[in-house]
Parts: structure tokens; sequence; C-alpha cells
């Protein structure tokens, strides 16, 4: 075999995995091509033009602060940003921006054509080269060759891809973009497993068609970013809210014999939380109405993205649906909603680190590995790229704990759990949510990816300013104040006196006073970012919670600690035949993820145990 | 693990005793008893001879083998003739053919261990070993049974519906609580709380059921108290002489009354003393008393005792076959036939008239302590908290309950989510269930939410 040239390492699709994935290994010194069917889809928003939300502000929060590329890209393309949930609590509270995609697409593509050590070549690999279970380079469609000893998989929904409306079924990727055709054979010889997913989007429609009049509006914030790196961005575009109603509902009903979904022509499985509007007539049906949507897609087109009203309708029905939308009555659709069905992989096929189990130097990140969303396929983007160019340098694979990001509680999902349908991150996922919080991604990671390699001098330095005015911010408030000096901010608050001093943390504990109440008070924290003070406000007020959750996080971390030998579980008695199975299949690397896998029953964990002190492994 | 061997029935004469062994050496243990090479098959039973000592004697034998056992071991068992001592020689055998012997409940141990058992069945079991009343068996098999994973799982399921709900806005910030949502989960959750805290409630006469009542017998030196013990639990434990001051230890003793255990405790009798041994004994009674759940103040007609205590008590006079049978029906005006004074008795109200010497009116006494102690709610078939473990675990969930419900009203959601996930957690570890993918399937099947 004659190779054109040698690399370290290839990711094979430049989407938000890819992109995070070949900018990590380029970063990190590691010679990387990276190959995209379609030079013009780098980065490409699919789907909505919008990153952040629930649980995943939190996502590309935390590649942020190790080092990763999505936050910074945000920031340069932001239309609008908006601080979601900010009356439900630290925990859930999520910065969601709507962005200009073709802005995205071309800073993110200028970006990587900047990157030191990679390079950028648009074709269709055909084959992952392997030799005795080690990767050894690719092949493309082409016939080339190309050497290296790492590839990072990233090719998203375009394996196989089918594009679904009403009757019209065509081997395509999103958008109109070509599929990849051969990759999936070359997978299977590997013995990777494969299995068919089903997502969708909905429509665009001319901006100069919509009557905004029977829309609510829905202005942006100013004072956010989405990167630590930048300054609060301003918000440029509003977006808007509306209903569908019940004529849509009643046609949609009428013609539900039409929907590919109910006709069978549909096979893969779609993920619950983001159902077609035909799926949630069917399934609630008592509903009246259901909320929609309208994002702007950039400032230099009128093409609008219509949230929540994604279907697979034949393209006459789609058209007199939209119509039934008050305000949309003289729409014009310029895309027509569509499914797509793709082939990915079973991610149980992977360790945590998110390299195949079955041969070395093969790794997978984004939506081949069952997920869905731009932040999900982001994150496995970076910690695939982090730990490919580990495994190049013999290093330990990095793992994040549940405990420590919502990177972490997805990746262990990915490889723990048989994950049944495209997998989005939600807050409710996360069993210590009070500690991922989105006001603290840099204390949390900041650091490690500075061991790692990924942060920036620059970065570094903001993150230990933060640290110490952190420092300043708490050392301050253990000063005391005496009843007098709180009388009257106490009585404007509406809070009870104190009969002796208070320090000023004790202050803030009270239910109606906040640190901002404080310094505006006392005159303080005049030099100090409201960033920090938000902080600080938070882990005082949530302090006691806070505690007992780093209890439980102690308590399991235990069963985290105890690692699992290589063991045939079938020679284990005393274990169910469905859990012998399962822990056959996963093969779990501590009891910590034994415990988590669906169909091992705490009376398995206790036989597991017993095995381990029987056998003097605890 | 090793091998180790036990006497799964009762220790005492009985027509037969079964002696089981469980462990990799069960087999080898059971061709070397029975001297023979033979397979046995899994579940068959042998006429054998059994060789122990010098001599031998037929037993039937059984094995049973791994994981299709009772411990999920190998086990063997061999029913031999009842009667403790050939019992013991067989035992004696098997340990020198290298068993050790079985610590209580060894055996449901293992079976838990190797995954035979859930902890509740498990516990359910430790309890029926443990049981020495009707009552508490019933309780130990309602457990085995997974009458309380029903129970908590109930619950549970509708803290999940609640649960959902709110996690369901935390995840989709556009969806907020409605006034009608609000107050609907309000209710919900006091709903939970009472439902809980009824069971916990149980748990009252759940520790009854297990414990037993303690019943202190306290009056004046002679007045009968240990032979009244003796009396009511038809034993000889404690010495009865004409001495006053015989008794100087507490001595206890037991018996059953409507599938309740009742733990009887005799003291020194209380009277001012120079003895140095019978002062100690004096101040124990004092300290039984203490401890006890219900006092028996016993009188005869040389000593009338006051006793001052917020207890439930029941006054006793002893002695009553000292009277006449006909006077003694009319408890105002009693003659004794002895010539001591009586005068003093004709005043007293309130008193239940027994004799330690003829048995009378003792099942009626019995059936006082009963009603006194015993909430009269006790009843055969229904469920009630027994297992210390568990009763930890529903105050957690009602603790944590409260504090959510408090929380929903006056902090953010992101709290009120956390404490209530963790209520669900301390229920869960009842049933063994806690998985949160359970949660989030709950969420997409009642609720309709989109991208
Ligand atoms: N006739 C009659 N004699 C009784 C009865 N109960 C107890 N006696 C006698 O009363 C005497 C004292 O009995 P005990 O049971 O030793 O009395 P006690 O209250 O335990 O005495 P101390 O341990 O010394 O405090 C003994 O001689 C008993 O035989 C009864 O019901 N009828
Ligand atoms: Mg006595």
């Amino acid at each position: 075999m004659e190779f054109v040239a040698s690399y370290d390492a290839v990711v094979i699709g430049s989407g938000h995995a890819g992109c995070e994935a070949c900018l990590a290994l380029s970063r990190l010194n590691k010679k990387t091509l990276l190959t995209t069917l379609n030079l013009d889809s780098i980065a490409f928003l699919a789907c909505n033009p919008s990153i952040g939300g629930t649980a995943k502000g939190q996502l590309a929060q935390e590649v942020d602060a190790l080092g990763g590329e999505m936050g910074v890209n945000t920031d340069k393309s932001v239309l609008q940003l908006r601080m979601l949930n900010s009356g439900k609590g630290p925990a859930v509270q999520s910065l969601r921006a709507q962005v200009d995609k073709i802005v995205y697409h071309t800073k993110m593509k200028q970006t990587l054509e900047h990157q030191k050590n990679l390079e950028i070549l648009q074709g269709e690999v055909a084959e992952i080269l392997t030799k005795n279970g080690k990767v050894i380079g690719i092949k493309t469609a082409l016939n080339e060759c190309f050497a290296c000893k790492v590839v990072v998989v990233a090719t998203g929904v375009y394996l196989n891809s089918s594009v679904i409306i009403g009757d019209f079924k065509k081997s395509s990727g999103p958008n109109g973009y070509e599929p990849s055709t051969l990759l999936t054979s070359s997978l299977k010889k590997l013995g990777i497993p494969l299995r068919r997913f089903k997502t969708g989007t909905p429509a665009r429609v001319d901006g100069k068609t919509i009557d905004y009049s029977k829309f609510e509006l829905q202005p942006g914030e100013n004072n956010y970013s989405f990167s630590y790196l930048d300054k609060p961005k301003k918000s440029k575009l509003p977006c808007h809210l509306g209903y569908t109603s019940t004529a849509m509902h009643d046609y949609i009903r009428q013609n539900i014999h039409l929907a590919p979904l109910y006709s069978g022509k549909i096979e893969g499985i779609g993920p619950r939380y983001c159902p077609s509007i035909e799926d949630k007539i069917m399934r609630f049906a008592d509903k009246e109405r259901h909320q929609l949507f309208l994002e702007p897609e950039s400032t230099s087109t009128d093409e609008v993205y219509v949230q929540g009203i994604s279907s697979s309708m034949p393209a006459n029905v789609q058209r007199n649906m939209y119509r039934l939308i008050p305000g949309f009555e003289n729409v014009k659709i310029m895309r027509f909603a569509y499914a797509i069905e793709y082939d990915c992989i079973n991610a149980t096929a992977l360790k945590s680190s998110l390299e195949s189990k079955s041969v070395n130097g093969l790794f997978f990140a984004g939506q081949i590995n069952g997920t869905s969303g731009y932040e999900e396929a982001a994150a496995q983007g970076i910690m695939a790229g982090i730990n490919a160019a580990r495994y190049l340098n013999n290093l330990p694979a990095v793992v994040l704990g549940r405990d420590q990001a919502y990177i972490g509680v997805l990746i262990d999902d990915l490889v723990t759990k048989n994950i049944t349908e495209p997998y989005r991150m939600m807050t409710s996922r996360a069993e210590y949510r009070l500690t991922l919080r989105q006001d603290n991604c840099d204390i949390r990671l900041t650091e490690l990816g500075h061991d790692i390699g990924l942060v920036t001098n620059k970065r570094y330095k903001l993150y230990k300013q933060k640290l110490l005015q952190i420092k300043k911010v708490t050392d301050a408030l253990s000063c005391m104040k005496n009843p007098q000096q709180l009388e009257s901010l106490f009585k404007q608050k509406s809070e009870s006196l104190p009969k002796s001093g208070l320090t000023l943390k004790e202050c803030i504990k009270r239910n109606n006073i906040t640190i901002f109440d404080i310094a505006k008070h006392f005159n303080l924290f005049k030099d100090i970012s409201p960033s920090v003070l938000e902080y600080v406000n938070t882990e005082i007020k949530y302090e006691g919670y806070i505690k007992n959750e780093q209890d439980l996080i102690n308590k399991n971390k235990k069963l985290d600690n105890i690692s699992m030998p290589n063991l045939d579980y079938n020679t284990l008695a005393g274990l169910r035949k469905e859990a012998r199975q399962k822990l056959n299949d996963i093969r779990p690397s501590t009891i910590g993820q034994a415990r988590r896998i669906d169909g091992v029953s705490p009376s398995d964990i206790n036989v597991l145990l017993v095995y381990l002190k029987l056998h003097g492994k605890i | 693990m090793d091998t180790v061997v036990a006497l799964a029935t009762p220790p005492g004469n009985s027509g037969v005793a079964i002696i089981r062994i469980s462990g990799e050496g069960a087999y080898s243990i059971l061709q070397k008893l029975t001297k023979s090479k033979q397979k046995f098959i899994p579940r068959y039973m042998y006429l054998k001879k059994i060789y122990f000592k010098n001599a031998s004697d037929d037993a039937l034998v059984v094995f049973f083998a791994a994981p299709n056992s009772y411990t999920g071991e190998d086990v063997v068992e061999i029913h031999a003739h009842g009667g403790y001592h050939l019992a013991q020689m067989i035992i004696d055998a098997c340990l020198q053919f290298g068993a050790t012997m079985a610590g209580a409940g060894e055996f449901s141990k293992r079976a838990f261990l190797n995954g035979k058992l859930t902890l509740d069945q498990a516990e359910g079991i430790m309890d029926i070993i443990n049981a020495e009343s009707d009552m508490q068996i019933s309780m130990g098999s309602k457990l085995l049974n997974g009458q309380l994973v029903e129970i908590i799982a109930n619950q549970a399921n509708k803290l999940t519906d609640i649960i959902a709900e709110i996690e369901a806005k935390l995840d989709y910030p556009e969806y907020e609580f409605s006034a009608q949502e609000t107050s609907n989960v309000q209710q919900n959750l006091a709903f939970i709380i009472d439902d809980l805290r009824a069971l916990l409630n149980t748990s009252k006469n759940g520790q009854i059921i297990k414990n037993g009542v303690k019943v202190a017998l306290v009056g004046a030196p002679n007045v009968g108290k240990s032979s009244l013990l003796n009396a009511l639990t038809n034993t000889n434990k404690a010495i009865v002489t004409e001495i006053a001051g015989t008794t100087r230890d507490v001595i206890d003793a037991e018996y059953q009354f409507n599938g309740i255990i009742f733990r009887l405790f005799d003291t020194a009798g209380i009277h001012e003393s120079a003895d140095k041994v019978e002062q100690i004994g004096i101040e124990r009674a004092k300290q039984t008393l203490n401890d006890a759940d219900i006092v028996l103040l016993i009188s005869d007609s040389d000593n009338i005792c006051t006793l001052n205590t917020p207890k439930p008590i029941i006054k006793v006079f002893n002695k009553s076959d000292l009277y006449t049978p006909t006077q003694h029906a009319d408890t105002t005006n009693k003659t004794k036939t002895t010539n001591k004074n009586v005068a003093l008795h004709n005043t007293l109200d309130g008193y239940i008239y027994v004799s330690a010497l003829t048995g009378e009116n003792l099942d009626k006494l019995k059936q006082q302590i009963f009603d006194l102690t015993v909430n009269k709610q006790i009843d055969g078939n229904a469920f009630y908290l027994t297992n210390a473990r568990h009763i930890q675990c529903v105050s957690k969930a009602i603790e944590l309950l409260l504090q959510a419900k408090q929380t929903f009203a006056t902090t953010t959601l992101d709290i009120t989510a956390n404490l209530l996930k963790s209520a669900w957690q301390s229920l869960g570890e009842i049933t063994g269930v806690t998985s949160d993918e359970a949660i989030i399937d709950r969420i997409f099947s009642k609720f309709c939410l989109g991208k």
C-alpha cells in the first residue's frame, strides 16, 4: 500500500464534533488531517440556528472552559443571547444564543484554516485501514491512502443517510448535501455494531411573508457572552413566539395516513424530545395548541426557522398546514421540513475515552455515537481529540466524572447505557446538577484544560484572576457588621433585624438579600466582575445544599473508585442472566459504571462486590 | 467462601432434625458422611446410612447444586431422626470433614450475597429467623412476599409523577407552573407525606411486634411478685420463699398473648433497707421501672403500695385465694380466712384480684396488659413497619418531602427538585430501584415537549 502522506491523526467529518476534535489534536501539536465531504458544510448548523439552552449551554461552556472553540465561535456569530430559567435556580440556568448560521460556518472555517498543524481536504473516506487491531491509515473514495495512527470518526448523520418528505425518499445528507455511502461497510468489517436512528427538521420560510403582528416579540439580553474569553455581546435580532391552531391540528389528523411515520416508511428510531408536529398531535390529542418559535437564520438572508414544527409530511400537506398557523396565512416555504435516517454506532462498543474497545486508535465522536445536538457533538469532539492525542503520547485517557462535568455525564451514559433513541442532554440526566453549574464551568475544568495543554495563556490568566477576585470577595464578606449598620438595608428588604452583629456572608444567607444589595449598600466590590459576584452569591445562598450534594458525591465515588478486573461474568453464578449478558457486553471499568447499566440490579452489584472481596480485589 | 453447617430445625427434641451444609465442600462432605462414591442427582432424596463417631443412623439426604439452591451455593440437607444429641454428632462429623459452624442467619446472608434474595427479602427472612411470636413471623413473611416493596413502590410512583412534572419545567424553560399546577403539586405532596406518615406510625406497633412489650413487676417485699412472674410465664425462673427480700437482681421471663411477646421483669421489693445487696437490687428495680412499657403494681393484704409514674399502671391485688370464695366475689367487703386485718381493703377500688397460687384471673390480667399496651388496631392482616433500616428510610423521605414542600413555595425550583429526588432515592433504598432513567421515561410519556 502506498501512502500519499503521513499524519498523526485523521478526523473524518467537519461538523461540530469534527471541528473540536481536529482543533484539539492540532493544538496539542499533532499533525492532523481533517477530511470532509464538502468544505462548505464545515460547522454547518443543519437544524436550528442556535447554540446552548438548558444543559446544552453548560456543555458548550464546558467545552469553552477546556479550551474548545464552540463558545468563541458562537460569540463571533451571535444574533441574540438569553439566559434561560433565570427564575428557576442556579442549577438549571443556561445561556442560549441565536447565531448567524452563515457567519458561524465561515468563522469556524477560517479558524481551522489558520490553525497550525491542521490540513483540510474535501473527500469521502471509504475505508479505515488497520493492522493487528491498530489503525494505520485511511483510504478515500478516490483510492488515495493516508497514513495515520489515530482516526476520529465524526461523520454526524451522513452515514447512508436518506431524506424523507412524504412519499419522497432519497439517499441524501442534510440540506441536499451528499451522504457518505462507503464507510459503513468498513466499520462493519472492523466489528463496530451499527444501528439506524432518525431525526428531523422543520421548514424554513420567507420572513417577508410572515405577519409578525400575530406573534409575540422575544427580545434578547445584552449582559452575556458565551466564551469566558469575550466581553458581553449586544443582541441584534429578536425571536418571535406563536402557536398552532385547531384548524391546523384537524388538517393534520385528516392527512395522517400520508405521514411516513404512520405509513411505515420510516424505520429509524426518532427522539421523543423532538417529535414532529404530526407526532405531537397524535400523541397529545387533548392539547389544543402547541408553541412555536420563529428564529432568524442570518442577517444576510430572509429565511426563518420555525422551531417546533418539524415534519415529514408530503410537500403539499406541509404548505397547507403551515398556512393554518396564525400569522402564516400567506407564508412561503423556502425549504421543506424533512426527516432524515442515518447509520450510527452503538456507543457501548466504546471505552470512556471514546476509543473503540476492539480497534486501537479508532475514536468516535458526535451524532455517529447516537447523540443529537451540536453541543453534545462538540463535547465528544473535544474529548475524542484530547484522548486521541494522549493515545499518541502514550498517556492515560482523560475521563471526566459525572460530578465534574455534563460532558462526563454524557459520555458515561453513552458508553454505559443502551441508548435507544438519539440522546439529548438534559439537566435531569445529571445527578449532581447543583455542582455542575454554568457559573463554575471554568472553576471545574480550566485547570484540567491547562494541564492537558489546550488552555491558552490568555484564558489561564483570566481564570487565575477570577480565582483571586473570588478570594478577595470571600475574605471581605467575613467582615462583621453591627445591627445599626444593617438596619436601613434590612428594613428596606423587609428582613427582621438581628439582635447582635452579623457577618456580610450571614446577611447574604437571608432570603431577600443578595451580594449585589450588600455591594450597593456598603459600597463594595466596585472592581469585581458581576459574574464573580454571581458565583459567590450562589455558593453562599446554596451552601447547605451544595454540601449535601458533595457528601453524596463522596459516597458514590467510593464505588467509582473500585475498578473491575477483566472477568468472564458467565462464571459468576449469583448474577442474574440478564445482568451477566449486559456485563459481558459492556465490560464496565468500575463498580460505579456497572451500577449504572440498566438490567444490572442492586443485588447483582452485591454479587460483584462479594466476588471482588473474596478475591482480594477490594 | 468456606463451607458451613448448622441445624436448620429448632434445637430440642423433635420428630426430624434437618442439618444443612452449604458451600463448595458440601458435596464431598455428603460423600464422606455416607461413605459412598455414588452420584447424588440434585433435588433427589436418598435414604442413606450416615456414619459418625463409631455409630451410624439412617437418614434422608438431598443435594442441591449451585446456583439452584437456597443459598445459591452447593447445599446438602440431612433429614435425621430428631433428638439434640444425634444432630450434634452429625454436625461434629461435618466439622471434622472441613465444614465450619454457620453463624446466626448465615444461610440467608449467603443467599443474599449470591443474589438469591433482594435486600428486603433478606431482611424479611432475618426477621423470621429472629422471630419469636406469631405476629412477628407474619410480618417477616409479608416482607418476604414483597408487600413492603409494593407499598413503597406505590408512593415512589406518585412521587415520580411530581418529579417528572418539575423536571419538565426545568428542562423546557418555556413552560412555567400555572397556579392550578402549583396547588396540585402541593396537594399531591401532602398526600404522599400523609401516607408515609401513616406507614411510619405503624412502626410504633411494628416495634412492639418485633421487640415485645416490657412489663415491670414492682411492689413491697413478699407480696408475691416472683410467684406471679412464674405463674404468668409458666416457668420457674424466679426463686420464691416466704422470706421478705428474696429477689435481689432483676429476673426476666416472657409469655405470648394474642401473638405478641410480653417480657416480664421481676424486681426486688421496694422498701427502706439497710442491706447493701438489697439496696442495689432496689436501685435496679427503679431502673427497670424506667425502661418498662407498663407497670404491674402488686399488693397483698399486708402491703398496699402506691407509686407515682407516668407509665400505664395496673394495680394487682395478689393472694386472692386467701379470701373465702363468697366474700371474694364482692370486692367491697372482703374478709380473709386468716386472722389478719382486712378492714383496710374495703375502700380499695380499681384493683384486679388474682392468685399466683391458683391462677385465678391471670388470663384477665394478661388481657388488661394487652389492652393497655398494644394498640387495639394491631391487625394480623395489616402491614407494620418493623425493620429499623426501613423506618429510617421512610422517616428520611418524609423529612425531605416536608423540606421540599416548603422550598417549593419559597426557594428556586432546582432545590425542590433536588430534595424530591433525594426523597425518592430514600424510598428506592427500600425497593432497590433508583434509576434516573425511570424519571426521564415518565417525563416523556406524560408531557408533550419538543424543540
Ligand atoms: N396463698 C398465696 N400465697 C402466695 C401467693 N403468691 C405468693 N405467695 C407466697 O408469698 C410468699 C412470697 O412470695 P414471693 O413470690 O417470693 O414474693 P416477692 O414479692 O417476690 O418477695 P421478695 O422477692 O422478697 O420481694 C411466698 O411464701 C409465696 O408462697 C398467692 O397467690 N397465694
Ligand atoms: Mg421475689
